[in-house]
Formats: structure tokens, sequence, C-alpha cells
């Protein structure tokens, strides 16, 4: 009799270790699927172009506004002042709408510089 | 003695188990990894900048419009228009196939006394994907991708102009895996 209670308590526990054992795993099977697709969609976030701002030295920044000098140019060489005006307006329209990835007034003030020093 | 015996057979059961695991964490990892890099880097609106900035720079190289593109006696030239691409070292054909070209290239110029009024218009390349650019859908993994930038240059004189440049590349296919 004692025995076979002995016996009947040992299978319950390797039953729920086994039970344990199947959880764990499942919960682990879950834990992979969750991860997998979060790299999936990481993955799809991916750019290229996008650098820390304390990596780019001014002159990257200057030359990733080439659309931006060439208007500048037209503006400092243009002899009407009238002309000037509606350029500079127009310029910091796009400005305001957020055309240029730089700074407008800081990258017109060094063309202006540049352009006075010749 | 069967008390040994018996829990060598756990050990062993055990010990297979965790091999299991160890796999299914390893497949994990790797499918993990493959799914994060192996998803393709979409340049497409880079290598738009890249074609427009190439326009801009042929039209407009240092400060004053490409002598080829305009001349004070005629204004624009018509066979610069033809011949864009040739002379702004421009090639849109994909090499041994007879596909039609992934890029689309348009460039206005619009007169200062009324910028509304285009007043001359070059444009290459395939014209189909300019469909794409109007298209508000939130997805635009399956559309062609649009850069648009405009500049001011200086004509002859002291006129200027606005010059509007419209930059396309498709590769829709390449994108959407």
């Amino acid at each position: 009799m004692k025995l076979f209670l002995q016996k009947k308590l040992k299978n319950k526990g390797q039953v729920g270790e086994t039970l344990t054992w199947i959880v764990a795993t499942i919960l682990i099977i879950i834990m992979m699927v969750f991860f997998i697709f979060g790299a999936s969609l990481l993955g799809g976030t991916k750019k290229i172009g996008s650098y820390r701002p304390d990596l780019l030295s001014g002159s990257v920044s200057e030359a990733s506004a080439p659309f931006l000098q060439k208007s500048l140019f037209t503006y400092v060489s243009i002899g009407s002042s009238t002309k000037k005006i509606m350029i500079d307006k127009a310029l910091l329209k796009m400005a305001n709408a957020g055309s240029f990835e730089v700074d407008y007034n800081k990258t017109k003030k060094e063309t202006l510089l540049r352009y006075n020093n010749r | 003695m069967i008390r040994k015996l018996e829990n060598k057979k756990g050990d062993k059961l055990l010990s297979v188990y965790w091999f299991a695991i160890l796999v299914i964490v390893a497949v994990g990892i790797v499918l993990m990894v493959n799914t994060f890099y192996g998803k393709d880097y979409d340049v497409r609106k880079d290598e738009a900048t890249i074609l427009a900035q190439k326009a801009a720079d042929c039209i407009y190289p240092s400060g004053k419009l490409n002598p080829e593109a305009f001349s004070s006696q005629s204004g624009f030239r018509e066979d610069f228009r033809d011949k864009f691409l040739d002379k702004c070292s421009m090639n849109f054909s994909i090499k041994d196939t007879l596909q039609r070209p992934p890029y689309y290239i348009e460039v206005g110029f619009f007169s200062e006394g009324n910028l509304d009024k285009q007043e001359f218009l070059i444009s290459h390349g395939n014209k189909n994907w300019k469909g794409d650019c109007e298209n508000s859908a939130s997805d635009r993994t399956k559309l062609a991708t649009c850069v648009s930038k405009e500049f001011y240059a200086k004509g002859d004189s002291d006129t200027y102009y606005l010059v509007k440049i419209l930059s396309i590349v498709g590769k829709v296919e390449e994108n959407t895996n």
C-alpha cells in the first residue's frame, strides 16, 4: 500500500514537471515570434540619410542645400533691390514651409559675407 | 539500482529538451537578424534628389544659366531640350533591355514677370510615373518616389527665372519585397 502511494505521488510529480516544461517551451516560442515580428517591423524603418547632427560638419550641411545656395547666389548677384526683396520673400516663405534642410538666415548671412569679401 | 537507472533516463530526456530549446532560440535569433538586415533600404528619395541636383548643376552651373540652354539673343534653346540627357551626361536606359526607364525628369522655367506661367519646359524619361506623384495614398511603397525642387536662376542682364525641377524614380518592384 505504501509503495503504491509512493509510486502514484511520483507520477503526479512527473506530470507537474512535464507541464511546467511544456508551458515554458510555449512561452519561449511565443516570445521568439514576438521578437521576430518586432525585428521585421524595425527593419522596415531603416533609412539612409538621417545622420546625428553632431556627426555633420558645417560644410556638409551647406553642401546638402545646393538649391538654396543657387537661389542665394542669384539673390546676391542681382542688381535691382525690388527683385532682391521679391526673391528674399519667396525664399523665406519656402524656408518657413520647411523646404530647406539648413537654417535659411544663417546660410544667407554666410553667403552675403562670402560675396562681400570677393 | 532501478532508481539510479530511472534518474539517468530522466537526465537524458532533459538534455534532449535543452538541446531542442537551444535550437529554437538559435533559429529565432537567426530569423530576427535575417528579417532586420534582410529588408532593403529604400534609397529612391536620395536617388531622385541626386538626379534633381545633377539637372540643376547642368542648367545653372556657376551662378549663370548654361549658355547651351539659354542665350541672350534667342532665349531658351530647343536643341538643348532635345539633347538634354546627353548634354547633362545622364543616361536613363537600362543596359541590354528594352524596358521603359524607371526615371523621369521635368524642368520648368518661369519668368520673373509671371511666376505662374511656364516659359520653357524640358522633360525626359518615363512620363507614366508622373501620375504616382498626385496619388495621396499613405502607403507609398508601391508608388514611384517624386522629389520636387526649385531655385532662382539669374538670366541675362538683371532678369531672373524660377526653375522648378521634378524628378521621379520608379523602381517599384525592387522596393516592394
